[in-house]
């Protein structure tokens, strides 16, 4: 009687219980799995952060400026709101971008969670859109980096520069433009939230990958209190990191310029992004053709994609593909190399090192799906195993789980 | 829940935290494990640094010679 009544067996307690308390967890997660929790503490922050922000910004071309001023020097707690939306952003990327290479690591990405991968593209996608559009676009750097990047609309063929004025709201990045991109900027978190609702939904229909990249079936723990425990490790270490960007670099992520009112008449020797942008805008600007460089930069996004569809292996995690491991660290180094050169000059030897680089990016993808059959031919010829087909291997694998029981 | 239904293992302590000493073994042989992890990853962390640092050094010294020869 006691336990039909117990609240976790009610509706909505229920899922929340299924999904948050006794969630079966693979007992073998390291640290590296608290990334995903963090990426979402990190959306609650900029969201909270964010609408108390907005309570006193004003998205005018003549007021946006001072509004910021007003809400660091007059609002009680406003440099601290403001420093943490800033940094928070920052954080956020890098969250990300360690989850991401994580499961690019571990093989999280192959089947059967490829529709966890794809959503996990999309919220990228959309991080990305949300940070560009709320950037601001009164402040030098803001300004002219807006005008750079939404002028890549115009490469579309036909109706680019019909695009470009749309974006704009005119003919130039001024208030109409500052004002459709505020109000998308405060929508899109929430679509964020939705959508990594839906990642989580799909991670859940097959469980959490581990690093030993194995069917972990026979050996799971119930999140809480285990995971809990141990994101809340994660979570404290984060809030030290952040912490310390907030409280005694709150600048140093960010770019001088921007601390100058936009001015129109006068363009920076060097217009670059946020650090978060740097690989992909390093990308775009190796190739010296406009439309080509947007291309590039589609090509990016549908690598992504398209990275569960093309993998060949029949082996997750890198931990036992020692030539993706290999790859992997090129892959990571590349990424690094392709973040240095973005804020970069345009000029030699930095143009040649960034088209290489680009070159290496998209060279990772154009092996994986020989490489899966490389590494399973290699096998085969150190007589591990006489044939790797599909069938054997599941059957290779359904014995050990059988010894294992 | 995931498609196949799974038994969860209990996981369960006779002893407190506190007196499990479940900190100890955290710096036992640090030093073996530290250059364990080390001589088992130098190539990897070959792959990672060397491209890194080979560019940087790279760009320095095509730096250094265009400034160079711009003297001569």
């Amino acid at each position: 009687m006691v336990r039909r009544l117990s609240i976790l067996k009610q509706p909505i307690f229920s899922t929340l219980n299924n999904h948050l308390i006794d969630y079966p967890t693979p007992s073998n997660l390291s640290y590296w799995w608290s990334f995903g929790s963090l990426a979402g503490l990190c959306l609650v922050i900029q969201i909270i952060t964010g609408v108390f922000l907005a309570m006193h910004y004003t998205p005018h071309v003549d007021l946006a400026f001072l509004s910021v001023e007003h809400i660091m020097r007059d609002v009680k707690g406003g440099w601290l709101l403001r420093y943490m939306h800033a940094n928070g952003a920052s954080m956020f990327f890098i969250v990300v971008y360690l989850h991401i290479f994580r499961g690019l690591y571990y093989g999280s990405y192959a089947s059967p969670r490829e529709l966890v991968w794809c959503l996990g593209v999309v919220i990228l996608l959309l991080m990305i859109v949300t940070a560009f559009i709320g950037y601001g676009k009164l402040r030098q750097m803001s300004f002219w980096g807006a005008t750079v990047i939404t002028s890549l609309a115009s490469a579309i063929p036909v109706v680019g520069d019909t695009i470009v004025t749309w974006l704009w709201g005119g003919f130039s990045v001024d208030n109409a433009t500052l004002n459709r991109f505020f109000s998308p900027h405060y929508l899109l978190p929430f679509i964020i939230a939705g959508a990594a609702i839906l990642h989580l939904a799909a991670l859940h229909q097959y469980g959490s990958n581990n690093p030993l990249g194995i069917n972990s079936s026979v050996d799971k723990i119930a999140f809480y209190p285990y995971f809990y425990v141990k994101d809340l490790v994660g979570w404290v270490a984060f809030a030290i990191f952040f912490s310390i960007f907030v409280f005694y670099a709150p600048n140093v992520l960010g770019h001088p310029d921007n601390y100058i009112p936009a001015n129109p008449m006068s363009t920076p020797a060097h217009i670059v992004p946020e650090w978060y942008f740097l690989p992909v805008y390093a990308i775009l600007r190796s190739i010296s053709n406009k439309s080509g460089g947007v291309a590039a930069i589609g090509l990016v996004f549908v690598s992504l994609f398209a990275l569960p569809f093309i993998n060949t292996s029949y082996v997750r995690s890198s931990s036992f593909r020692p030539i993706h491991q290999k790859l992997f660290w090129l892959l990571l180094a590349d990424c690094l190399l392709l973040g240095w050169i973005g804020c970069q000059p345009v000029e030699a030897p930095y143009v040649t090192i960034g088209q290489i680089a680009s070159v290496g990016f998209f060279f990772y993808f154009a092996i994986t799906p020989i490489l899966g059959k490389l590494e399973a031919r290699l096998i085969q010829n150190s007589n591990v195993c006489e044939d790797l087909s599909p069938r054997k291997l599941s059957h290779i694998f359904k014995n050990l789980l059988d010894v294992v029981k | 829940m995931g498609k196949t239904p799974v038994r969860l293992k209990e996981v369960s302590y006779a002893l407190s935290p506190i007196h499990q000493h479940a900190m100890r073994g955290l710096l036992k042989d640090f030093s073996y494990k530290s250059g364990k992890r080390i001589f088992d990853n130098w190539v990897s962390a070959l792959f990672l640094l060397v491209p890194v640092y080979g560019s940087y050094w790279y760009s320095e010294h095509y730096r250094e010679v265009e400034k160079l020869h711009h003297r001569d």
